[in-house]
């Protein structure tokens, strides 16, 4: 059976019963990996970015169930703009939100594959790698520099430091998921 | 069953989104992109476990100002101060976060950068290379964070710190540390 596609959830939503109901499970588990993802990249923190996934979709549902989602076949479109102003007022206010509704909750967490690592793995394979891609790592995630700031501290440009990484990432990968690197430089 | 995507997002790009390096205009088109598409938000998951892990790794030397937010979050630190040309045994304690190794007696006042070397003490194979490594002028110390899951590491370890001047010159120390890690009591 095709999934229904996202204007088809809203209509459905918009329509309450239990059809309803069970398009707005279905939009939960849909879109919360991809929240997520949001909240990783712009509140670097894995506990606020399940609290934006809460906050993000509850708005959403609310507004399909209003009938204010204009444009149902953009949908990505509306939810990005939720993220952006829910994600705005989690920087501003350190509180934790507070589930509104245990099934929505439990639909979008069960979504929510753990991002844990085994950390002595990881570790053992980012010795692996060459020292300056290591250093490139660091500076990248651990200390939050541009490509630019670190082309500096290392005397490359933004262009090379990209490669770099991108390559460090793979051989990290590769090394994590097959037990080899190669050796990443 | 997913479709899969028909203009899949490159993997430099969605490391450069992960590391915050794409513009503006570029951010936006990829995140309503990803919210628009199962299979490229499974492919940037995958790629943001390993951006995650690496964000939440402490770097093995840290400035003093990510020592005092450490400490302002709580973070159990035990400090082991080190002298020019010392051997020591040092103990990392259970239930410590950061084992802190003051690489300290360094004449940094005249340093425009740091280098750092760390070998193994057996073989001298090198474990770690930092080309410009964050340091204490005022107090002329270099700040290691040493954490429980080193323990897979080489343990007997030798630091050698190189202050490079302004005028070229430059002054290499050494200090050897043998960590040793404490086990949880056996019955």
């Amino acid at each position: 059976m095709d999934e229904p596609s996202d204007a088809q959830l809203v209509q459905a939503i918009t329509g309450g019963g239990e059809a309803g109901r069970a398009a707005e499970l279905r939009l939960c588990r849909r879109f919360a990996p991809r929240v997520r993802l949001y909240g990783l990249r712009h509140l670097r923190d894995e506990t606020r970015a399940a609290d934006l996934v809460q906050t993000v979709l509850l708005a959403v549902i609310e507004a399909a169930r209003g009938g204010r989602v204009r444009e149902p076949e953009q949908l990505a479109r509306f939810v990005l703009g939720v993220c952006r102003n829910a994600a705005l007022r989690t920087r501003e206010v350190e509180r934790r939100t507070e589930p509104g509704d245990p099934d929505l909750a439990a639909a979008s967490g069960s979504a929510l594959p753990a991002l844990d690592l085994d950390r002595p793995a990881m570790l053992r394979c980012f010795m692996q790698l060459e020292s300056r891609a290591r250093h490139v790592l660091l500076l990248s995630f651990a200390e939050e520099k541009s490509a630019e700031e670190i082309g500096c501290t290392l005397s490359l440009t933004a262009g090379h430091v990209r490669v770099m990484r991108h390559r460090a990432l793979a051989a990290l990968r590769d090394c994590l998921e097959c037990g080899t690197t190669g050796g990443a430089r | 069953m997913t479709e899969p995507c028909t203009t899949p997002l490159s993997q430099e790009s969605l490391v450069d989104y992960l590391a915050g390096d794409l513009s503006p205009n570029e951010q936006d088109a990829l995140e309503l992109h990803l919210l628009g598409c199962a299979p490229c938000t499974a492919e940037a998951e995958r790629v943001a476990r390993l951006s995650h892990a690496l964000r939440s790794v402490l770097p093995p030397v840290i400035g003093p100002e990510r020592l005092q937010r450490l400490r302002e979050q709580g973070a159990r630190i035990v400090d082991n101060p080190m002298l020019p040309g010392e051997v020591k045994d040092v103990l990392f304690p259970r239930g410590a976060d950061v084992l802190l190794q003051r690489l300290g007696g360094l004449e940094l006042s005249r340093a425009t950068r740091v280098s750092l070397r760390l070998c193994n003490e057996h073989g001298g194979a090198t474990m770690l290379e930092i080309a410009a490594a964050p340091f204490d002028r005022a107090r002329g110390e270099v700040l290691i964070a040493c954490q429980q899951h080193f323990e897979s590491l080489p343990h007997d370890v030798v630091f050698e710190v190189v202050a490079h001047d302004h005028d070229g010159g430059s002054r290499a120390t050494h200090y050897v540390i043998r960590h040793r890690f404490e086990q949880a009591s056996g019955g």
